[in-house]
């Protein structure tokens, strides 16, 4: 959905939140500064995710009323925690008419390795020991899929990255698989806690997308819902 | 005196409800967005379809509540939400919606009870000029797809258990009969219909008297119409070979297909032997324990309550046990079955006993009614 881009002069800051794992983000990005919690929410995103909201606007002097838009991750992820960041995010336009604008989860994983000139796969835990991935590969101004999200066991992950090297992998996966990954050729992976979304990747994208007068209609915005 | 001004919103199970109530009593708008076309090829609620639905109809049914109203969202009280029992993945929807609305407009949130939101159904009026409320104690018999239970309540947020079922809820049990007989979902108002053109004598079917208690039983009457039927059902492969594979329109939710009946075999009279059977052991328990705790008021809630038979018979029991001084009373249709604007109601008298809830607020996807 296009809009009027807000003006150059437009300093209102952004709130953004992903709930699409058990790792809970949110920041809030007024394109100088970023603040941002994460914390383990587990299951428990309905107990946690607005008290961790008000904790970072109440540091930051700011009110729903006073924020420019909301970006939201879409998934693919956790349909239960998908749905908590839905509500908030819904409850929010509700009350104060902020533009919602969905952002790819795998993309704001993704984002952070940009400029590392391979392309780069981001996978996400996707319930029963399965996983879902996207591949990417950099562009001048930022990512382009290549092909559409696949939904596979952690063999079909590994044969995957292996027909692709150089590639760079990211995403939360268990510290064994993290190995396995590690020992293929031509694959480079990030560290266990650099594999975690960074807040201020989804903060970019959805503020990329909020100047650039690109928003979504917040009626209709739901998660990405992938079966195998 | 300055009224209280209530937005209230439901997504416990299959519709997306939001409302506005004033005081607890005055409907202003009362918006319900029915998942019914979703979940009828199933013949039952798919939960992961259900919450799935809520998100979407979130906005626009909460929108169209306060333009009903008149009323403008800085000019709400309170926020209140449905916290159970139901199914979690929907009541997740409704919560977080309603908590953030809450928070970002400074209001209270006001997390309230299912089965009290349908027992404070029985205070809501469409007028200005509003009855006055029914006196205590109350005889409540509370009936639904998903309960069936015979409550005292003695005052505003007062229950008192005096029994429930034991197996199916009434609600489940008139789906279950529905979909043995061929006739639909949901359940209760199909059965109503084909049992108008019935007679319910011409079948002898169980009811299930628990004596001694308040209790309910259904399974043995649904078991006993699965008997009844069984013979004059036209066998599935002779049924498939006429009309090929199911279709998959719903991909990977799996489809309901209904048994299929000779065309003279006797529907009515079976639904309305069925729906009798049902009836009569809510109506008999509800009108005797009316008379043993001396109510002043019986009250039905539910969707069930919107059953005119279940309302008959009941209005003339309760005159036969309690005499001419015991008013039997039962919300308008509308707020029978699920709505946001009995959640509202219920909401009034929370605020007033100061029962708040924090950020932190949790669904209960098993809440009981007398559990806080
Ligand atoms: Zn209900």
């Amino acid at each position: 959905m296009a809009t009027t881009p807000p003006s150059a002069g437009d300093r209102r800051p952004i709130l953004t939140i992903d709930t699409s794992s058990g790792q809970g983000v949110i920041a809030l990005y007024d394109g100088q500064h970023l603040s941002s919690r994460t914390w383990p929410a587990d299951r428990t995103h309905t107990t946690t995710l607005l008290s961790e909201i008000h904790q970072l606007l109440d540091r930051a002097d700011v009110q729903v009323r006073d924020l420019g838009a909301m970006g939201i991750a879409i998934g693919p992820g956790a349909f239960t925690g998908l749905r908590v960041g839905f509500g908030v995010a819904k409850g929010f336009h509700l009350a104060t008419g902020l533009p919602l604008i969905g952002v790819p989860t795998l993309e704001a994983a993704a984002v952070a390795f940009a400029s590392c000139g391979t392309p780069i796969v981001a996978a996400i835990g996707a319930g029963r020991g399965r996983l879902v991935w996207a591949q990417y590969t950099p562009e001048s101004d930022g990512l382009l899929p290549i092909r559409p999200l696949r939904n596979g066991t952690f063999a079909e992950l590994m044969e995957e990255l292996q027909g692709m090297s150089p590639v760079h992998f990211t995403g939360e996966i268990e510290d064994d698989q993290a190995r396995l990954i590690e020992e293929l050729e031509g694959v480079s992976i990030p560290a266990a806690p650099l594999r975690f979304r960074h807040p201020g990747a989804l903060a970019q994208l959805a503020w990329r997308r909020w100047r650039s007068g690109s928003i979504d209609d917040a009626e209709s915005i739901e998660p990405v819902y992938l079966s195998r | 005196m300055y009224a209280v001004i209530v937005l209230g919103i439901e997504t416990s199970c299959d519709e997306t409800a939001a409302a506005v109530v004033s005081d607890g009593r005055r409907v202003l708008s009362s918006v319900i967005s029915s998942q019914f076309d979703l979940h009828r090829a199933h013949g039952g609620v798919v939960p992961e379809l259900a919450a799935r639905r809520h998100v979407t109809a979130i906005v626009p049914v909460v929108e169209q509540a306060l333009r009903d109203a008149g009323i403008d969202r800085d000019d709400l009280d309170a926020i209140a939400v449905t916290q159970g029992p139901g199914l979690a993945g929907a009541l997740v929807v409704g919560m977080n919606a309603a908590k953030a609305m809450a928070y970002a407009l400074g209001r209270p949130l006001v997390a309230v009870n299912h089965l009290e939101a349908h027992i404070y159904a029985n205070w809501l009026c469409d007028s200005p000029n509003v009855p006055s409320e029914p006196l205590f104690p109350i005889l409540c018999l509370l009936v639904s797809g998903g309960h069936t239970e015979l409550i005292l309540m003695t005052g505003h947020r007062r229950f008192q258990h005096l029994g429930r079922t034991l197996d199916d809820a009434a609600g489940e049990a008139f789906d279950k009969g529905a979909r043995l007989l061929g006739l639909g979902f949901p359940g209760g108002p199909a059965i109503q219909e084909a049992a108008s053109k019935g007679d319910p004598r011409s079948f002898e079917l169980p009811r299930a008297w628990l004596a001694g208690t308040y209790d309910f039983s259904f399974s043995g009457l649904k078991t006993a119409l699965l008997r009844l039927t069984e013979p004059m059902r036209v066998p599935e492969s002779d049924v498939a070979s006429a009309t090929g594979p199911p279709s998959s329109m719903s991909g990977p939710f799996r489809e309901h297909r209904p048994p299929t009946y000779a065309p003279d075999a006797p529907i009515a009279d079976l639904a309305a032997a069925f729906q009798q059977a049902v009836i009569e052991p809510l109506v008999v328990k509800t009108a005797r324990a009316a008379a043993e705790f001396d109510a002043r008021t019986v009250v039905l809630a539910g969707g069930v309550a919107a059953n005119s038979l279940l309302r008959d018979r009941l209005l003339r029991e309760v005159l036969a046990q309690c005499g001419p001084g015991v008013p039997v009373a039962f919300p308008s249709h509308a707020y029978c079955t699920d709505n946001a604007a009995m959640v509202a109601a219920a909401a009034a008298w929370v605020i007033r006993a100061g029962d708040l809830v924090g950020w932190e607020a949790d669904v209960h996807p098993r809440l009981s009614l007398t559990q806080r």
